[in-house]
């Protein structure tokens, strides 16, 4: 059973880790990658005062959920866990937690990017940068658009 | 039939409200038409569309939380969220 949340607060990634790790491991799964995304201290020259982070929910984590459940029933692929939080972040919080148990590792690795990349597009999940040149609001492709 | 409509990010910011209830008349209304009406009782929500399509951003339908044609029928109690392209991560 895969582990999709979002979440106001930190998450205890060392217990999401030891769960899947003692689950897939006794399988004989050799290869558990984890990725944690941060939040940026400059971004385009500026500084970054926080990210603000908003979700529709309780849709966004129902698309969480549809996108680890799709990976987790891959050939090779033990169980797969993604967390992201909402709410105002500083820099170098931790935003996007994304963690595989796969078979082999070059898979793992895939796998993980693959979920990054769709996690940015797909989950009806929104943020707000604050920083030093005034707020912006950030769109799918990236591009972002001042406020006010 | 009533249909809540509910707006996030850029869009809500340029609307000036998050959520609205409307009330439409139609037997077999498809979203396109509640999406025109909408636009119509809440100037609000006409005025951020268009200035977010002069900035060549399109805007995404959902209906209960799912993506869905213009051509879909609605029906009472939907809810209709306006959202700016996603920005996970």
């Amino acid at each position: 059973m895969v582990y999709a949340r979002i979440l106001d607060s930190k998450p205890s990634l060392e217990e999401v880790v030891k769960s899947i790790e003692e689950k897939c491991s006794a399988q004989g799964y050799g290869s558990l990658v984890v990725y944690v995304g941060y939040v940026k201290g400059v971004v385009d020259g500026h500084k970054v005062y926080e990210l603000q982070y908003e979700a529709y929910m309780p849709y966004a984590e129902r698309v969480l959920r549809m996108i680890a459940e799709e990976y987790a029933r891959m050939e090779g692929v033990c169980d797969v866990a993604i967390i992201h939080r909402v709410g105002a972040l500083k820099p170098g919080e931790e935003a996007l937690y994304i963690v595989v148990s796969a078979e082999p590792r070059s898979k793992a690795f895939r796998v993980a990017e693959e979920i990054l990349e769709r996690v940015k597009r797909e989950p009806p999940i929104f943020k707000l940068e604050r920083r030093s040149d005034g707020d912006y609001w950030v769109l799918g492709d990236g591009r972002r658009i001042p406020r006010g | 039939m009533r249909i809540r409509i509910k707006l996030f990010s850029i869009v809500s910011d340029l609307a000036g409200f998050k959520e609205a209830t409307i009330e439409v008349n139609c037997s077999q209304c498809v979203l396109e038409e509640v999406i025109r009406i909408a636009r119509q009782v809440l100037p609000g929500l006409d005025k951020a569309i268009k200035l977010l399509g002069e900035r060549g951003v399109e805007v995404v339908y959902l209906v209960n939380g799912v993506k869905t044609p213009l051509s879909q029928i609605l029906h009472d109690g939907d809810e209709v969220a306006i959202i700016p392209p996603a920005s996970g991560g």
